[in-house]
């Protein structure tokens, strides 16, 4: 899909970004990353903060490429689509595993525990901080603006 | 070989287990005593069913010396179509083999548990795969996403390191145990190397 599709889908805004908002992500980001990290946390717990320390990084990517996705049904989904269209296909086997974490997470969140390995949850936070990497890499070098 | 609602509601039950093994292993060439050795029958009691089916051009026949052999007739119009419904359904588990099969030893055990595996499965039930080894859920996407365009159905995986598994089998965590506890349709391994893992008898 295109920006201009999901524009048109009303699945993406036009949004001009500033230091502070991604001041604040990068915050929101390093703390979930801390807290994803902690041991004595159930690895369900672990796992849900280090998927939206991976949601708030797509996020900088969608703002960045001058947009933010509208708060509807199904906004999660098309942050991680979003990103990789941000970021291109160099992203996408990252974005494709947030995706498919996102519905384990749903799980979590709203229907049963346990649902999550400690094994998911150590990989989710080793992906989240690569995603990290990757997404301010590429901000360096295509949206030096915007760059830490 | 795993039943399936649907195709119970579809076809006499014979009829089912003929096509599961002829369609989803369509390029074998079959003899009853074989096909009825695979299936634990006696060839008499699929004799009519493969009479039928291959009046009906599903099955293509022809004999070799004294004996008759017949395989799916894979230029039939319906052959895809058929395909197409056994691998939704009886093939959940030799096509998550096929997809499984390149991470070697990295896989350990890997099984399917809840309602598939219980043969109780709606048509938009989910199939639960758990998998033991050293392999990633982000390695196994790439294979889960193809099993699931095959399927018609979301491939949910569940994935631990040995050394969890054994350890969280031997503390009786909630959700495994209650997975060790139910239906377990194998994909890779036996309830014997689960047994080897587990430390449990």
């Amino acid at each position: 899909m295109s920006w201009k599709q999901l524009l048109a889908k009303g699945e993406v805004k036009v949004h001009q970004t500033s230091k502070q908002e991604l001041d604040n992500i990068r915050a929101l980001i390093a703390r979930d990353l801390a807290d994803a990290a902690l041991v004595g946390l159930s690895a369900d717990r672990r796992f849900a903060t280090a998927y939206n320390a991976a949601l708030q990084v797509g996020k900088i990517a969608v703002a960045c490429s001058g947009y933010r996705v509208s708060a509807k049904a199904g906004h999660h989904a098309v942050t991680f689509e979003a990103a990789r269209l941000a970021i291109g296909s160099e992203a996408s086997l990252l974005t494709d595993y947030f995706d498919t974490c996102r519905r384990k997470r749903n799980v979590i969140d709203y229907d049963n525990s346990s649902v999550a390995t400690e094994t998911e949850a150590d990989e989710l936070l080793h992906k989240a901080n690569e995603f990290h990497a990757l997404v301010e890499r590429w901000l360096a070098a295509h949206r030096p603006a915007f760059a830490r | 070989m795993r039943t399936s609602p649907i195709l119970d509601a579809l076809f006499p039950e014979v009829r089912t287990k003929i096509l599961a093994a002829t369609v989803s292993q369509s390029e074998k060439s079959w003899y009853l005593t074989e096909l009825a050795r695979f299936l634990h029958t006696r060839p008499s009691s699929l004799q009519r069913e493969v009479d039928n089916l291959g009046k009906a051009g599903i099955l293509e026949q022809w004999r070799d010396g004294r004996r008759l052999y017949f395989k799916a007739d894979t230029n039939s119009p319906i052959f895809a179509d058929l395909k197409s419904l056994f691998d939704k359904t009886a093939g959940i588990l030799p096509l998550l083999g096929q997809e499984l099969e390149p991470f070697g030893e990295r896989i350990q055990l890997a099984f399917v548990y809840g309602s598939i595996a219980r043969s109780q499965e709606a048509s938009g039930s989910d199939v639960d795969l758990l998998v033991v080894g050293t392999v990633g859920l982000a390695d196994l996407i790439p294979a889960l996403r193809s099993a699931e365009q095959t399927l018609g159905r979301p491939v949910n995986p569940t994935v631990f390191s040995i050394e969890e598994f054994r350890r969280k089998a031997r503390n009786n965590d909630h959700f495994l145990s209650t997975v060790l506890k139910d239906t377990k349709q194998f994909v890779k391994g036996s309830e014997h190397e689960l047994e080897a893992i587990t430390g449990k008898g």
